[in-house]
């Protein structure tokens, strides 16, 4: 798997040579070449691309995961390799014969896990709000019956954004919504890429069952990353755009520059947003295949690097 | 990344292209190279860059691999060093590609 992330805003022609990516750029007839094989995420932060049947072909083959925008540049379509793993029949089955304890269980622990995440990026920001939140994440029942999750939020975004009139919401246009959005949408597109590649079908999720939805696994498992999105939006808007109103490519250049950053610890080491990714969906993977919801584990946020980044 | 960690693999090569057979053999080369990633510095002379000396050393090994494959003759070396001491490569002549000023960078901007 490769290291690279790739933002696409100037109109290009793409094809594909000896398995490399050359990029020709029209404005400056400049030919660009990227080898497939050190991409790890591909935005097309643009519509005015050309790109031929080979390049989604070995896009797919290659396991990156390809963002392609809306007409106002937002996120909208996910490439996800189909049929890249050599058991998929095994997992499918596992999958949907998932009994009830195993997915109550995990879907308790990944609560518990986003819960803590929410109450220590309070305490970064030094919210005293941030211990009625670990009260919160102590009590999450099994397959948080008692909807903690949403008390906790209330509390989580109210105290954030510091805003009694905030709400976080999927089609505001406010500037903090935004940001959020397009950082949910690419570490979105990071796990739907993982959870095919090692093989999982995104539409048997644990708690998410919403019948129009096809990634309900994505969202399941995306949860516990939520909190250090928010921390990086918040801590952006503080130091950099306080006067921003709309997505520029400057904002987006950064959201997007989240992925390659140590930001979290999981399995006792500092790792990069994208790896925790890779190493979590893998770790579900192999409880899911046991069926024991215990021997997960679970990424926190590395309050160090983001000290040292933003103060 | 770290330019300690990051690793450069540096191919350089002689092969024969007397016979016809040998130019086939040169040009299979040439190309699998290319499939596996790695940009032309000058001719015959061959990089590619890694995140981690571990991945280095498997990229290494791949080449040996395909090598092994099908040439016998010829010269070919490979070097492996970090990304600090390829910064501190002294260009004469000529300039950086796009590409090899793209390289370590983790993040690339169009």
């Amino acid at each position: 798997m490769g290291f690279k992330v790739l933002h696409l805003t100037r109109p290009c022609k793409i094809k594909i040579q000896n398995a490399n990516m050359h990029l020709y750029f029209y404005d400056d007839a400049n030919e660009v070449k990227v080898t497939l094989r050190d991409i790890d995420f591909l935005l097309f932060d643009n519509t005015q691309f050309s790109i031929t049947g080979a390049t989604l072909q070995l896009l797919a083959q290659s396991n990156i995961a390809t963002l392609f925008i809306d007409e106002v540049y937002h996120p909208c379509a996910i490439l996800t390799p189909y049929h890249q793993h050599s058991t998929m029949s095994e997992i499918a089955h596992a999958q949907v014969s998932l009994d009830v304890t195993f997915k109550s269980k995990s879907w308790q622990n990944i609560i518990i896990s986003k819960v803590k995440n929410q109450a220590e990026v309070l305490a970064f920001m030094s919210l005293d709000t941030a211990n009625e939140l670990r009260e919160f994440a102590k009590k999450v029942t099994l397959y948080d019956a008692n909807q903690d999750e949403a008390q906790a939020a209330r509390l989580y975004w109210k105290s954030l954004f510091n805003m009694q009139t905030f709400r976080r919401e999927q089609g505001s246009e406010d500037i903090v919504n935004v940001m959020l959005n397009y950082v949910y949408a690419i570490v979105r597109a990071c796990i739907a890429r993982d959870v095919s590649v090692s093989g999982m079908l995104p539409v048997f999720g644990i708690w998410h069952k919403n019948k129009y939805n096809a990634f309900a696994l994505v969202d399941d498992l995306m949860e516990p990353f939520r909190p250090v999105c928010d921390l990086y939006v918040k801590l952006l808007l503080n130091k950099k755009y306080h006067a921003a109103n709309n997505l520029s490519t400057n904002i987006k250049r950064d959201l997007i520059a989240i992925l390659n950053k140590e930001y979290l610890i999981i399995n006792d080491g500092v790792s990069t947003v994208i790896t925790a990714i890779g190493l979590f969906v893998r770790e579900y993977k192999k409880s899911m295949m046991m069926q024991s919801a215990e021997t997960l584990i679970f990424p926190r946020i590395n309050t160090e690097k983001f000290y040292n980044e933003f103060f | 990344m770290s330019s300690f960690r990051v690793m450069w693999l540096m191919i350089m090569f002689d092969l024969p292209t007397k016979s016809k057979k040998d130019k086939k053999r040169y040009h299979w080369f040439h190309k699998e190279l290319e499939k596996e990633g790695y940009m032309m510095l000058q001719y015959s002379v061959y990089g590619k860059i890694f995140a981690s000396s571990d991945s280095a050393k498997y990229g290494k090994k791949r080449i040996k691999d395909f090598i092994d494959r099908n040439i016998k003759h010829g010269n070919i070396r490979i070097l492996m060093f970090t990304d600090k001491q390829f910064s501190s490569m002294e260009i004469i002549i000529g300039e950086e590609s796009i590409e090899e000023k793209n390289e370590p960078k983790q993040l690339l901007l169009f």
